[in-house]
């Protein structure tokens, strides 16, 4: 940097000092921008990373078979046997599945101490279904194919999601559900089941999912398989009859893909919904569900970087009519400095730099203001803020554009200045 | 009329550079935007759904078996025993309760796809489905087979002009004869493009927004056309034990909490069902959406601060540069007072030009907001209340940002003004 430039910059930075309340005011207007992009960035950037996190646990490479979540009138149920799970297996021959099918049912159960039962989901699959499902077992073991069913007379053994078991012992750690007994009602007979084991919560944000889930009650039981609020349980706990899915895992994408088209080649997509009216089974791929997941939440924190992105421009604008206001106020001092030989560019870098400046200083000050006050929205609105030295860096990015942004009218204004006209009238 | 003429001063002044006026205003303008805007949009839907909640459907629950279980996925008669105990277990007030059985679609050789739908109702059904009555009356207890009570489209598709009370009906493969003893209203427009869910189906918005957001809270296409067709026949169902369909309505702020109710209690006894109602019109009536208050009131306050600071400064600034302005008045005989209030009407007048033109913005979004969204009866009104709130605070902030340069402009020595130039 030659000596020119030096002397320009420091100009600037003196001028920023020489008016401490007017630059402080300045910065402040930065800081609050700064503060609220820190806070909606820390939202949205935050659960929609962790979001995307959560949902690959849902099975990235499985897809089900099932039966249609409604009839159209006058339209049978498609049975779902031991003849379709074959087929099934005929269709993906040379992709190496792995097919499991299930029966499912909600049951109330009940533990002991608690009157109300909670209604849960009763999965019964082969020990297989734990591997259409990317979740660990948080604590004790998944099920072995020497589990006992679950009969009236005799104690059956299940795991839980976390969930349930929170749902089922609230005042408990999920890990002492292990070895813990429940009762479960199907067909009005009261079934006793141990609790063998009980896999981690694939959903980061439950609380808030299940506070705004107004859906819940629309969803059919093979949806909610997904809210993961479920009991699992040896196949052969609900005896004979049709299955309600078959769930798929694929070693790899493509295999997936592959398997996608041959068995909607055969039954519907179950977004189709006249294929649907027509009684056919569907073919539910999880990873379509996943984007449209992904899309939704895209779509959500999209309008909270609109936010953002709108008070920035909003002070941009402010701070950029401000600044040249103040250049006006400077007429004298810019024509002077031209005289004395600096160039029109010298100017507006020199603008340039107190702009900056005051938008930096004002967002470093906004960075901790918005680090407190997400947390006390957090507190307030209980919504899920995760802050990083990521997001401060975006923001200190921000700041900087605020700052160029807000100085480029200025800075042009200030440049194409007649040094002799101003000088002129003022002489006069 | 001293008062008077130093508003009309304040004003002026800022009429001389509207355009700037204008830029520095942002703060105050869409700090009140924010504020008014999310009010508008809630109380306009909450307004919409209590007044036309029963053209909407927003106090509708309808429940089906699931067909997804492995329990047996009939609903019979005495599952509205069920119902009805679930409803009243809080004491909700039942507005209408029934069930149907779709015993027969007629399909139309001359329009393929459009169906006539023969129901087999329990007493009632019309009602709890949001019907209301043109002519006769609603299927009674003592009512035969031979009786029915036809939709609007019914007398269309049979080909006749008009259906009375007395005419009598033989939908194809009906084994006999019907008399109609009621005839429904027809229902409005924004009715018959509603689905059970409360979406706007033709709404530009739904298959790409609405649909999709659908699919990804597991909530899959229906087939159930025939809801919405006004080509449904109503007949007592004689002889039939099973329910396709049971309706209820109550009051649209508790559909979600009725639907869930119900639906607990059916898996008591080992019913599976799938519950269809209004999703986002409960949650807009319900307190939950009363957790975003505080995230709008953050913005307003960051807006308005922002405003604030920015007209501080400006006012900071104008108190400098018209030193000689005020060093000329104050020889004129103008006070110290004078010049401050007259400071602090400029900074008074800011403050409600930018509130007001927020107001307007405000609403605008709100607009914005309620025609992108795919759900029937989504709309907005103005805000009176929260619109007085949002223009007072901004008016102190603005005063109480006026103050420091109003302050300074009345200290200024008048002679060090003039000398000055």
């Amino acid at each position: 940097m030659n000596r020119r430039m030096r002397s320009v910059i420091r100009e600037g930075l003196l001028h920023v000092t020489r008016h401490p309340l007017r630059s402080s005011l300045t910065a402040f207007t930065s800081a609050i921008a700064i503060a609220v992009t820190v806070n909606v960035i820390s939202l949205s950037f935050g659960m929609q990373e962790d979001i995307a996190g959560d949902v690959d646990l849902f099975g990235r490479h499985t897809l089900d078979v099932g039966v249609p979540p409604a009839l159209a009138p006058g339209v049978k149920r498609p049975s779902l046997g031991e003849a379709q799970v074959e087929r099934t297996r005929r269709l993906l021959t040379g992709l190496d599945p792995i097919v499991v099918p299930r029966r499912q049912r909600a049951a109330p159960i009940r533990v002991d101490g608690i009157d109300e039962p909670y209604r849960l989901q009763v999965v019964a699959a082969a020990p297989a279904y734990l591997r259409t499902l990317s979740i660990p077992v948080a604590h004790g073991r998944w099920l072995r194919a020497d589990d006992a069913p679950g009969s009236p007379e005799l104690e059956g053994t299940c795991c839980l999601d976390e969930a349930s078991a929170v749902r089922l012992w609230p005042q408990r750690d999920p890990a002492e559900a292990v070895g813990a007994r429940l009762e479960m009602r199907i067909d009005g007979v009261a079934r006793t089941m141990r609790v063998v084991g009980v896999l981690s919560d694939p959903l980061r944000y439950r609380e808030l999912f299940e506070t705004f889930d107004e859906g819940r009650g629309a969803r059919t039981l093979t949806s909610s398989l997904l809210s993961f609020r479920n009991i699992y349980v040896p196949a052969a706990t609900f005896g004979p009859g049709d299955y309600t899915g078959i769930s798929i895992v694929l070693p790899t994408d493509e295999a997936v893909l592959e398997a996608q088209e041959r068995l909607i080649a055969v039954w519907a997509d179950a977004r189709d919904l006249a294929a649907l009216s027509r009684g056919s089974l569907i073919v539910f791929v999880r990873k379509q569900w996943m984007e449209a997941l992904g899309t939704s939440t895209m779509q959500g924190s999209m309008v909270g970087n609109l936010v953002w992105i709108l008070v920035v421009l909003v002070a941009a604008v402010m701070i950029s009519t401000l600044n040249l206001i103040t250049v006006r106020e400077r007429y004298d001092e810019v024509a002077l400095r031209r005289c004395e030989g600096a160039q029109r560019r010298d100017i507006a870098l020199q603008i340039t730099v107190e702009g900056v400046t005051t938008a930096l200083i004002g967002g470093i000050v906004g960075l901790p203001i918005g680090y407190v006050g997400a947390h006390v929205l957090r507190e307030i609105v209980q919504f899920p803020f995760r802050f990083e030295l990521r997001y401060a860096a975006v923001a200190t990015g921000v700041a900087i554009l605020l700052g160029l942004i807000s100085s480029v009218i200025p800075a042009r204004h200030a440049a194409t200045l007649q040094p002799a006209r101003v000088l002129g009238r003022r002489l006069r | 009329m001293r008062w008077l003429a130093v508003l009309a001063a304040a004003l002026r002044r800022l009429r001389q550079r509207p355009v700037r006026t204008f830029l520095l205003l942002q703060g105050t303008i869409w700090g009140v935007a924010v504020a008014v805007f999310p009010s508008a949009v809630i109380q306009g839907t909450r307004e919409a759904a209590r007044q036309e909640g029963r053209v909407l459907g927003a106090d509708r629950v309808s429940m089906r078996a699931d067909t997804t279980s492995s329990a047996a996925a009939v609903l019979v008669r005495d599952d509205l025993r069920t119902v009805r105990a679930a409803v009243r277990e809080e004491g909700t007030a039942l507005r209408g309760l029934g069930g149907a059985r779709v015993a027969r679609t007629v399909p139309d050789p001359e329009q393929p796809g459009t169906l006539l739908t023969v129901l087999e109702c329990v007493v009632g059904t019309e009602v709890a489905r949001g019907h209301t009555l043109a002519a006769g009356r609603w299927l009674a207890p003592a009512d035969g087979p031979t009786r029915c009570v036809v939709e609007a489209g019914v007398a269309a598709w049979l080909g006749r002009a008009a259906l009375t009370p007395g005419d009598r009906i033989q939908p194809a493969g009906w084994p006999h004869e019907l008399e109609v003893v009621g005839v429904c209203a027809p229902r409005p427009a924004q009715a018959l493009r509603t689905n059970d869910l409360g979406f706007d189906l033709e709404h530009p918005l739904y298959k790409k927004v609405g649909v999709p957001l659908l699919f990804a809270m597991g909530i899959l296409p229906v087939p159930d056309d025939w809801k919405r067709s006004e080509r449904c026949v109503h007949v007592p169902a004689e002889g039939t034990d099973e329910l396709h369909w049971i309706f209820l309505r109550v009051e649209p702020a508790l559909v979600g909490d009725v639907a869930n109710r119900i639906r607990d209690r059916m898996t008591d006894a080992d019913k599976s069902v799938v519950m269809l109602y209004p999703l986002v019109l409960p949650l807009v009536m319900g307190e939950k959406v009363e957790r975003f208050d505080a995230v709008n009131l953050a913005m307003f306050l960051a807006c308005l601060l922002m405003g604030a600071v920015v007209m501080m400064n400006l006012g900071l600034l104008s108190a400098l540069t018209r030193a000689r302005e005020i060093a000329i008045r104050r020889t004129e005989g103008a006070t110290k007072a004078d010049i401050a209030l007259q400071f602090l009407a400029e900074g008074l007048m800011l403050a409600l030009v930018g509130a007001g033109l927020g107001c307007v913005l405000g609403m605008g979004l709100a607009h914005l907001r309620a025609s992108l969204e795919p759900v029937a009866g989504f709309t907005w009104t103005f805000p009176v209340r929260e619109a007085l709130v949002a223009v007072s605070v901004a008016v102190v902030i603005g005063l109480l940002a006026s103050l420091l340069p109003a302050l300074r402009a009345a200290s200024q020595d008048p002679v060090q003004g003039l000398a000055d130039e």
